[in-house]
């Protein structure tokens, strides 16, 4: 992470510590605050027709959640759950709105969602290959 | 000549932004005339700017492996495109021709970094309103994603877990 990213971060930060399985943000519900992996490691699921779960993401140290459903006010797009012992910093919504203020911090968490949206335009490429693979004759 | 202003001013994706920092937005602008069929960008090469059309229409088209390119959205005057190569630098997401012609108006990435410093509270402005799309566009993606396992799923009878 960008320590001056963590340096701003830190005095709106509170730590979390989580158990293995333990779910940190459940899909659909309301959210309230925006979080960044220290340790350990934990996925992002969606349900489908809900009841299959599809894996949108492993996060490990450095990666950032929640921050969707602060900025627009919706629901969690998904569940993120600790797949290992794992510790996080919280940033409630009130803080992350006062560090976009910062350019600085504004622009790290641009280039995260960033990524983000690539991650989803390649899943949904991968997603529509599965789906057409599935439907050749023959196949499936 | 086009009336930046005018047409930022009625760009949804800076419908938050107050008339003061609209005014200033203007300045980072480019206009740049495009005529029909004309590639802005190029999926998979390097752009780093954001479009915003003022006049004529855009195509933004994806390859998807061993099919031809498809058609993802058309963008109208108001309408934007490469928000997430503007932000990253990286390779195109998918490519943007002119439908029409007509012009766009241009933020390039560079002078988006220089706002940073020169005007922090015009980039803040900015910067919000970048996020809360690009809050929409992962939200939206992932609802194709859905859309797209669920039809694959619906067409073979499988349900896999």
């Amino acid at each position: 992470m960008d320590p001056a990213f963590v340096d701003a971060l830190e005095p709106y930060a509170s730590e979390v510590k989580l158990a293995t399985g333990q779910v940190v943000v459940w899909e659909g519900v309301e959210q309230d605050a925006f979080y960044v992996v220290l340790h350990g490691r934990l996925s992002v699921t969606q349900r489908v027709r809900g009841e299959l779960e599809s894996v949108l993401a492993e996060l490990g140290p450095g990666a950032t959640f929640g921050e969707l459903a602060v900025i627009d006010a919706h629901p969690a797009a998904a569940t993120v759950t600790a797949e290992e012992r794992s510790v996080l910093w919280r940033v409630d919504r009130e803080g992350l709105h006062r560090l976009v203020g910062d350019p600085g911090v504004a622009w790290v968490l641009l280039k995260a969602l960033a990524g983000k949206v690539r991650m989803a335009n390649a899943r949904l490429a991968e997603a529509v290959r599965w789906s057409l693979d599935s439907t050749e004759p023959g196949e499936g | 000549m086009v009336d930046h202003r005018a047409r930022l001013a009625a760009c949804p994706l800076f419908a938050t932004l107050p008339p003061e920092a609209i005014d200033r937005l203007g300045d980072w602008f480019v206009a740049r005339p495009v005529t029909a069929g004309e590639v802005l960008i190029e999926e998979d090469r390097g752009a780093s700017f954001l479009l915003v059309v003022a006049t004529g229409s855009l195509v933004v088209a994806k390859r998807v492996d061993g099919h031809p390119e498809a058609l993802v959205t058309r963008i109208g005057p108001g309408g934007h495109a490469g928000e997430v190569d503007l932000v990253d630098d990286e390779r195109a997401c998918a490519s943007v021709i002119a439908e029409t012609d007509g012009t766009v108006l241009v933020l390039e990435s560079q002078r988006l970094r220089r706002m940073l410093v020169t005007d922090r509270r015009l980039f803040t402005h900015v910067a919000r309103a970048l996020l809360v799309d690009l809050a929409h566009k992962v939200r939206q993606t992932n609802e194709r994603v859905r859309d797209a396992i669920a039809w694959g799923l619906d067409a073979t009878g499988e349900a896999i877990r």
